[in-house]
């Protein structure tokens, strides 16, 4: 948070005292080499990675060219116009960007440093202590596509599916659905107030916020779910719920652990908490033969699959595992009523398909 | 013209005969040009079948029709003045000489031109390009002359009206270019830059010198065509995929910006 203070000073710092700003940011600056003047992009690039590699900043050249191109109002330092790669900087230009790096050098994720990133080809703003969307989940997305595209689905009042999504984050998942499934409708729930907050701001920046509802929801309290049902019952639950084993997160590297809220991330003893009470609940929320996505980790589809077993309660099966790009067992399709039947997995695009009991 | 009224009335009285052995014709071009173009040798008989057949064999077939047509047109015009040489009026004579060189102009250009009609264009013609300009021998003087080379295609682009993108550009201290490419893309933009290909060289005193010494610096382009559709039918079992993310557990354990994804054909070993 210190971080954010500083950022936000040198930010409203009127022009007479951008001075006196710009003397302290050097004197408390540890260059090291002596910056000669007015250095251009790729310079800059260069100099920072030094100081990133040396401080033991994971992807130093990266989150380097990211700050770079970002102060300099591209996406990424590739598709910069090429005249500005050897153009010297201003001073302000070199201003952000040394606080810029200086957020990089407390470990502070790039994602939350530009304040955005993108996701299925949407731009998402993103603000700490909200979870970043990860890569594997854009193939959830697509994936949940693929299954719902071909269904022309029941006319309700608005006609399209009505998906849940059940922690939304920044609201990645939901928007992207939203945006390429042009009649679908969405409710977005998250226990988290910043959560609350960030996707209904997205939503306005996409303006997609006339076919999502975001609702404070907690889904492990008891009966706090039941006015879901108001809206009727749901085509889809689409989830990214917290996963990580909870011996695991001590783990996990200082960008996550000290900016991404914990609750975002920690599943318990065996990750599977919250999974299991979206499990628990969606049966009273779904249709017929609706089902549910899930991202997991790669240890959970065996262990969904027998939770699932120890639940015939609930009417749900696990149709089919789908593994993400790096091969690892990622994605659960499980679907409400009907028998239990085999489990065919969807090996994408690894050649060994895991066999799930079933 | 007076002249040419009497040229054509003369020509019609002298219409030509279809009876009798086939004519030497008088030259109308270097002796290559005239051995292709022979009587019943095999371009007449295609150039022939061409004008008779109603279907369009290839892309430029209506065109090569055309000039055929007016080449034998031509052809028929020389052999009728040619009587006329031997007419007992002087002034006919004269003009129809004259009539006779231009005919034969005339004639040899229009061999060349269906010479060039016969050459297929190629498939990539069309096509888009990339093109790398790279610095050679000489140093900065090279790097210097591989930008302004550099800054002259991007001109010829845009005169010719193609879209010119540069995907990198490798800057040098002084304004040089080490090394930069360029996406092109526009009407026959392949055609006309393919045979810019190779190693340029320039003799001039380089801006760096300073006793006025003459230097030799050189850059190489290279054009590389970018057909529009390939067809390619790699088996997914072919294929490896190396990811950065692949060590661990992936997903919500990892933050990164960096979520590449290097595929390896396998049978190739090309990533």
């Amino acid at each position: 948070m210190e971080c954010w203070g500083r950022m936000l000073r040198a930010f409203l710092s009127g022009p007479g005292r951008r001075g006196a700003t710009w003397g302290s940011a050097y004197s408390s600056w540890q260059p090291h080499r002596p910056v000669p003047g007015l250095l251009n992009a790729t310079e800059l690039v260069s100099h920072w990675t030094a100081i990133f590699e040396k401080e033991g900043i994971p992807e130093a050249q990266e989150s380097s060219e990211y700050i770079v191109a970002h102060v300099l109002g591209a996406k990424t330092f590739q598709s910069l116009r090429p005249v500005l790669w050897t153009q010297p900087l201003t001073p302000w230009q070199l201003q952000c960007i040394q606080e810029l790096s200086s957020c990089r050098l407390q470990r502070m994720p790039v994602q939350y440093i530009l304040g955005e990133w993108d996701f299925q080809g949407l731009s998402l703003k993103m603000a700490p202590p909200v979870f970043i969307p990860r890569p594997e989940t854009e193939e959830l997305v697509e994936w949940v596509l693929e299954e719902v595209a071909p269904r022309p689905h029941a006319v309700g009042a608005q006609g399209g599916p009505l998906i849940l999504e059940v922690g939304c984050g920044s609201g990645a998942i939901s928007l992207s659905l939203l945006n390429q499934l042009p009649q679908s409708r969405v409710i977005a729930v998250d226990k988290g107030e910043a959560s609350i907050c960030l996707t209904r701001e997205n939503a306005q920046r996409l303006r997609l916020q006339d076919r999502i509802w975001i609702v404070p929801l907690d889904v492990t309290s008891e009966g706090s779910w039941a006015h879901l049902l108001s809206w009727g019952p749901m085509d889809l639950v689409v989830s990214n719920p917290p996963y990580v084993f909870h011996q695991d997160m001590e783990q996990l590297a200082p960008e996550i652990l000290s900016y991404e809220d914990p609750a975002a991330l920690d599943g318990g003893e065996k990750g599977m908490d919250i999974i299991t009470h979206i499990l628990a609940l969606a049966p009273r929320l779904l249709k017929d033969s609706g089902s549910i996505f899930l991202e997991v980790d790669p240890r959970h589809p065996e262990l969904v699959g027998g939770w699932l077993q120890s639940r015939p309660d609930l009417s749900l099966h696990l149709v089919a595992v789908r593994k993400d790009f790096c091969g690892r067992p990622r994605f659960l399709h499980i679907r409400r009523s009907g028998p239990q039947r085999g489990c065919p997995v969807h090996a994408w695009p690894g050649p060994q398909p895991a066999r799930v009991p079933g | 013209m007076r002249s040419r009224l009497l040229l054509s009335v003369a020509r019609c009285l002298w219409t030509r005969r279809t009876i009798g052995p086939a004519r030497r014709y008088v030259s109308c071009g270097t002796p290559q040009l005239e051995e292709l173009f022979a009587r019943g040798g095999p371009l007449r008989t295609y150039l022939e079948r061409q004008a008779g057949s109603e279907s369009q064999l290839q892309f430029r077939g209506a065109e090569l029709v055309a000039v055929a047509k007016l080449l034998s047109e031509k052809e028929q015009e020389l052999q009728e003045t040619e009587h006329l040489l031997h007419d007992e009026n002087e002034d006919l004579r004269k003009l129809a000489e004259n009539e006779i060189t231009s005919c034969q102009k005339e004639i040899a250009q229009l061999k060349h031109q269906i010479i060039l009609l016969l050459v297929p264009s190629e498939e990539t013609d069309e096509s888009d390009l990339i093109l790398e300009v790279t610095a050679g021998v000489g140093g900065q003087e090279a790097m210097l002359f591989t930008a302004e080379m550099f800054d002259m295609y991007q001109q010829y682009a845009a005169f010719k009206r193609w879209h010119f993108e540069t995907l990198e550009y490798f800057p040098s201290e002084i304004g040089g270019l080490r090394h930069a490419s360029a996406s092109i893309g526009g009407s026959e933009a392949y055609k006309h830059m393919k045979f810019e290909g190779g190693v340029h060289r320039v003799q001039r005193v380089p801006k760096t010198e300073k006793q006025g010494r003459i230097h030799t610096s050189t850059m190489t382009v290279a054009i590389l065509p970018q057909p529009t559709e390939i067809n390619l039918v790699i088996n997914p079992k072919d294929l490896r995929i190396d990811t950065k993310r692949a060590s661990g557990a992936g997903g919500q354990h990892v933050n990164t910006t960096d979520s590449a994804v290097r595929i390896v054909h396998l049978p190739t070993d090309w990533n």
